[in-house]
């Protein structure tokens, strides 16, 4: 795949950043609601495409990761006052070092080792947020969390301005994944990705370059987490499940098309906004997703992305790939 | 606490036993077709369902569960053909993340049929058989038979048929057991159904003990995945021994130390064992595709 300039491709994004942002002023509050989740559900799927994507891991921890973030900006900004622009960087650095932390433990297996491994992890992570209820509130959940302070000169609607602050991070998480991607770091991880042998022969460092992917992943995951709960005032274990919020990921990124960073928030967009849009019943959407994820991973593998890839080369008579 | 110990072994061994029971089947179809088959949790959970179903209708229990274990055979067979048979030369990956998927489906499924509410099985016996050391209720003892029955008829599948030196072949080296005139289809097909079958038996027997929801294969699966690394991939005396091992385990952790940790103690044991023995207790050498 030939890649687009770095310029242009952060131009791209932040085009559609203002657009996005521009839309959200003139929605209701349900649609900016739908927006600001479907923004955060984006970042995390950008942030887990850098691993799933680039290197080739699949973790299903990543749930329990978000989730850390989440427990850890409520209890940063609740029980020991922190304003949220404090808690923010605080929670990144650390679900950051947790995910260092289980990348050393996961990334001495591989395949489905690493699957079992880190889905174990991410079971343990959401088991402790259940028995730990001093901490996390238990399966009542942790209840009033302030919402991220609004400056004065920002004369708009608190849900609009949670919107738009979603959608910043999203903006700021794809940027920074553009720039790990195209780092060496980066190269080093697709080396991994296409062979692992090789790539030790090579002399590339493979144990850092899937460790920083990993961490990396996990930062942004974190700050997701520490949004949302800002935002949501209140956050409860299921929301950070394995098969609730780990698969989701995994389903969002493969639709999306792995390895593409902008395909997932495509992946995000159709499938979180789109049944929140919609109003469908939860287990419905759930079926959708597993349906869209097994039909992409049998007939599409690189998901929407290599689609409108494909579709786009053929209008542009054998044009460059987007 | 310490007179309790017997009574605790009993339990231990009682919940073993059903995990033995489901990882067998997730053992005998990912150490022949390499495929990590998370679905494996909703034949247990659809075993569950269709027996409590045919009971509701004024089945007896037992006939009951034998339909079901056929119809959980032939859903097997059809999950292999739609969701692993069309990506059968993908890599591992695509494998996993279509498991997840076929998993989801199924659960979904269930829960716009019978909701997610529990339900329970009326169970079939009812008797306690009690012992100066311990008491061990007839279901119990009737799973613990179960998987020794189980273990021994898949033994004689797979050690003394045609069939079996087929699914051997083809678990040792698939593309020279096709180049042998192996068919294909037929080994996958077998193999689906059995795996499906011993999740469906541990199903129904579970059912009549605990209530049933449709999201109740998760846990049960992903306590298999952590059974077969206990007991390598592909070992079925690993699947029966890493079970006990694990039913025992929890127990134990429950009754002495907190029975909140009953699950987490479950997930720190695969967790401990991945980092000691990255493949796995018993594992030999990785199989990659």
């Amino acid at each position: 795949m030939i890649a687009m300039p770095l310029h242009k491709s952060v131009a791209i994004a932040a085009i559609a950043f203002a657009l996005a942002a521009a839309g959200t002023l003139t929605l209701n509050d349900y649609f900016v609601y739908v927006v600001t989740i479907g923004a955060i559900f984006a970042t995390l799927a950008v942030a887990f495409d850098v691993l799933l994507g680039f290197t080739g891991y699949l973790s299903l921890a990543h749930g329990a990761l978000y989730g850390l973030g989440a427990y850890a900006c409520a209890l940063l900004t609740s029980r020991y006052g922190l304003s949220f622009w404090v808690a923010l960087p605080l929670c990144g650095a650390l679900t950051g070092a947790a995910g260092a932390l289980i990348a050393l433990l996961a990334f001495r297996t591989r395949g489905l080792y690493f699957a079992v491994l880190t889905l174990g992890i991410g079971l343990i992570g959401h088991q402790l947020f259940l028995v730990l209820p001093n901490l996390t509130g238990g399966v009542g959940g942790f209840v009033g969390i302030p919402g991220p302070e609004q400056p004065g000169w920002l004369a708009v609607h608190a849900t609009t301005y949670y919107a738009l602050l979603a959608l910043t991070l999203l903006l700021v998480t794809f940027v920074c994944a553009l720039l790990f991607v195209r780092s060496r770091l980066g190269a080093e991880c697709l080396a991994v990705r296409e062979d692992l042998t090789l790539a030790q022969a090579l002399g590339i460092r493979v144990a850092s370059a899937r460790l920083a992917a990993f961490t990396f992943s996990a930062v942004f995951a974190g700050l997701a987490g520490a949004l949302f709960a800002s935002i949501s005032s209140f956050i409860a274990p299921e929301s950070f499940t394995v098969l609730g919020t780990g698969f989701q990921l995994v389903a969002l990124v493969v639709v999306g098309g792995m390895g593409t960073l902008w395909g997932p928030i495509l992946g995000a967009a159709l499938l979180t906004a789109l049944p929140e849009g919609l109003r469908v019943a939860a287990t419905l959407s759930l079926l959708a997703y597993g349906v869209l994820l097994l039909i992409f991973i049998i007939f599409a593998p690189q998901g929407i992305a290599s689609l409108i890839s494909r579709a786009a080369r053929r209008i542009g008579g054998g044009g460059r790939e987007p | 606490m310490l007179e309790l110990l017997p009574q605790q072994l009993v339990n231990g061994l009682a919940l073993g036993s059903t995990y033995a029971l489901v990882a067998l089947g997730l053992t005998l179809i990912f150490g022949v077709l390499l495929i990590p088959n998370f679905a494996h949790g909703e034949f247990y959970m659809l075993g569950a369902f269709i027996t409590y179903a045919l009971v509701a209708a004024g089945l007896n229990f037992w006939l009951a569960m034998l339909v079901s274990v056929v119809c959980i055979m032939a859903m097997g067979g059809l999950v292999d053909r739609l969701v692993f048979r069309p990506i059968e030369t993908a890599p591992a990956l695509s494998l996993m993340i279509s498991a997840l998927a076929a998993s989801i489906i199924l659960q979904q499924v269930a829960t716009m049929i019978w909701g997610t509410e529990p339900r329970t099985i009326p169970a079939p016996l009812t008797g306690v058989i009690r012992t100066p050391f311990f008491a061990v209720t007839q279901l119990q003892l009737v799973v613990m038979a179960s998987v020794a029955a189980a273990f021994g008829a898949v033994w004689l599948v797979l050690n003394r048929s045609r069939l079996g030196l087929a699914i051997r072949a083809t678990a040792q080296n698939r593309d020279a057991a096709m180049l042998m005139g192996i068919s294909m289809p037929q080994v996958r097909f077998a193999t689906f159904a059995m795996g499906a079958a011993l999740g469906a038996i541990a199903g129904a027997l579970l059912g009549a003990t605990f209530p049933i929801y449709p999201s109740m294969g998760v846990n049960p699966v992903l306590k298999a995945f952590v059974v077969l690394v206990l007991g390598g991939i592909g070992s079925l005396w690993g699947a029966i021994f890493g079970g006990l091992v694990l039913g025992v385990a929890e127990v134990l952790v429950a009754g002495y130390i907190a029975s909140e940790l009953q699950d987490i103690g479950a997930f720190a044991i695969l967790v401990l064992v991945l980092l000691v023995r990255p493949q796995g207790l018993f594992g030999r050498a990785q199989v990659e595709r």
